[in-house]
């Protein structure tokens, strides 16, 4: 959050060193703006892990000169958690320090607190695009499954250039666009209230069809680069 | 380990040699994708044994693997590496500074150093694969399909809300983090980071100094990455990457074309004075050196000094790292030096690209 206006998450970090004494601060965009902090600047590449954290455990970083207790607010909605993952042993407290889990099942063990915060973090509570076990890439590409049967050796006819990766995205970036992009807005949008309201099976149709709207588009069933069939 | 000299002695990737789209603004374009096994602790909590089986079998799914070419991936251990040489790693970008503190970390990487699978760094599995200007999406392409080989003997952990899971919840969904690097001289001497930056997060990208530290950022190098990994699929992520990029690079060559006609001969001024300051120099510093060669770049790209080889910028950047030319010189050497030797380096360098 950031430690001027404690409203906006922040986004811009700066170091300072006046009389040789080192100073941080963490800011939003506007706040930096307005104190005139962004001339060369630094975006610190951990500020969405700090609001994440900070999110999870309802303490805020502490503005300078503050004390960290001063801070504290609880925030409403994280549930508890168990003291540590059955599975792998992570304790909770270290994963709300650190922001490391321990193994894939962490996320079923610790998932009542890590729900709340994925989604404020993302802005989204469900996946889309690649899964595993999708449409196997084209045949003959790069590192391709007839290439591992085939042992050795360029596919024919793989040019060089750009290849073959520009399918997908190229495909989306030309598909008529309005209609379609406007009906996968909404969806999204519904998707997002869906989950927040914990409407589970809703939500679960909406993504179905969000991911049959974007998989059976006019132009991506080729590359299959994130735009797979569903498997 | 001939093979892993042959990654470290060259300051130049070959896969670095060609301009690319928007080569003139953005260097380089990079994907990576996050990908763990569902059977096994994560990094943070496996035990070295562990870490160490994680390592061989990950290595061993992607045995078979073979380029265009037919060129299989190389490995490379980073316990087998000198403290220095993990420096320069790092300095390529090959690899990252938490993953050559990895003692059962290692790299898999391609003869063209394009593409590379970091084994134990914070996750199990990352897939990187870069390439030359704004070119994200075949980048993207060959990631999935490294993520594809992988899956036919891995069993990488999924869920169904979440996607990909990742060590850090940041990263879980796509895994994808897409990011490309730019030279901006232009918008930083007018003072448009700001502006620029509001818009890059307002689109929910995040951009940082790319050298230097706290408020500097040497030689107006900034990289810009997607901030969200998770409700957006793979390719929207990238397209959306891509044209908010595309419209840094207009505002970046606008403003170039606006410095070139209302200060010409000022800015002529400035770029012949950073080019004699690197053609004749006996000592400089990397901060220097990062900020001379960022105008260097831009009087090229402007023809102000047209018989500069573009190419030489990219190179000198990686030269004249402090890891680099210690290597060079043989080990650790005082700052001094250091230079000392890049000056050498620069002046060489500058009287072979205009040769
Ligand atoms: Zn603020
Ligand atoms: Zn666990």
């Amino acid at each position: 959050m950031c430690e001027e206006c404690g409203e906006r998450p922040a986004t811009v970090y700066v170091a300072k060193s006046v009389n040789g004494e080192r100073s941080e601060m963490h800011l939003c965009t506007r706040c930096a703006l307005e104190k005139g902090e962004i001339g060369p600047l630094m975006q610190s590449p951990g500020w969405l892990l700090d609001q994440f954290l900070s999110f999870l455990t309802g303490i805020t970083a502490p503005a300078l000169g503050e004390p960290a207790s001063a801070r504290r607010r609880p925030q409403a909605g994280i549930a508890p958690a168990p003291a540590r993952c059955p599975h792998c042993g992570r304790e909770y407290a270290e994963f709300a320090r650190t922001g490391l889990l321990g193994c894939a099942r962490c996320y079923d063990a610790f998932r009542a607190p890590l729900a709340p915060a994925i989604r404020q973090m993302h802005g989204a509570a469900a996946h889309l695009g690649a899964r595993p076990g999708r449409a196997p890439a084209r045949p003959g590409a790069e590192g391709a499954p007839s290439s591992r049967a085939a042992g050795r050796g360029p596919a024919p006819g793989e040019g060089g250039g750009g290849g073959p990766g520009r399918a997908a995205p190229e495909a989306e970036a030309s598909r008529p666009a309005e209609t379609r992009e406007a009906r996968l807005l909404r969806l999204r949008e519904a998707l997002k209230e869906a989950v927040s309201a914990e409407r589970f099976e809703e939500a679960a149709r909406l993504r179905d069809e969000i991911r049959a709207l974007e998989a059976g588009g006019p132009s991506s069933g080729s590359g299959g680069a994130g735009r797979e069939a569903k498997g | 380990m001939r093979h892993v000299d042959e990654a470290l002695d060259k300051a130049l990737s070959p896969w670095m040699k060609g301009g690319g789209p928007l080569g003139d603004v953005v260097l380089s374009s990079r994907v990576r994708l996050a990908r763990n096994l569902a059977d096994t602790p994560f990094p943070p909590q496996m035990t070295p044994d562990l870490a160490e089986r994680t390592k061989e079998r990950v290595a061993r799914a992607f045995e078979g693997w073979r380029d265009r070419e037919g060129r299989p991936l190389r490995l490379i251990e980073i316990a087998r590496l000198s403290p220095l040489d993990r420096q320069v790693m790092v300095e390529k970008h090959l690899t990252s500074p938490l993953h050559v503190r990895q003692e059962a970390g290692a790299l898999l990487l391609s003869a063209d150093e394009a593409t590379s699978i970091m084994i134990n760094e914070e996750d199990h599995v990352r897939f990187q694969c870069l390439a030359p200007g704004l070119d994200l999406a075949p980048a993207l392409e060959r990631a999935l399909r490294l993520d594809q080989y992988g899956e036919e003997c891995l069993p990488w952990a999924y869920d169904e809300d979440w996607g990909y899971l990742a060590t850090c919840p940041t990263n879980v969904g796509t895994g994808l983090r897409a990011s490309v690097m730019a030279h901006l001289p232009a918008i930083a001497l007018s003072n448009q980071l700001q502006g620029i930056l509001l818009a890059l997060s307002n689109a929910g990208l995040t951009a940082r100094g790319l050298y230097g530290e706290g408020s500097e950022a040497h030689g107006h190098l900034f990289q810009i990455s997607n901030a969200r990994t998770l409700g957006r699929s793979e390719g929207e992520i990238v397209q959306q990457m891509e044209s908010a990029v595309r419209q840094v690079v207009e505002r970046e060559r606008s403003l170039r074309e606006l410095m070139a006609s209302q200060m010409g001969d000022q800015l002529a001024d400035r770029v012949w004075r950073a080019y004699g300051i690197l053609a004749n120099a006996r000592s400089i510093s990397s901060a220097e050196a990062m900020e001379l060669l960022s105008l260097l770049r831009l009087g090229v790209d402007l023809h102000i000094v047209p018989q500069v080889d573009p190419g030489i910028f990219n190179e000198l950047i990686v030269l004249t790292r402090p890891g680099f030319l210690q290597r060079l010189l043989g080990g650790a050497q005082s700052p001094e030096k250091r230079d000392t030797k890049r000056a050498s380096l620069i002046r060489a360098a500058l009287a072979r690209a205009t040769g």
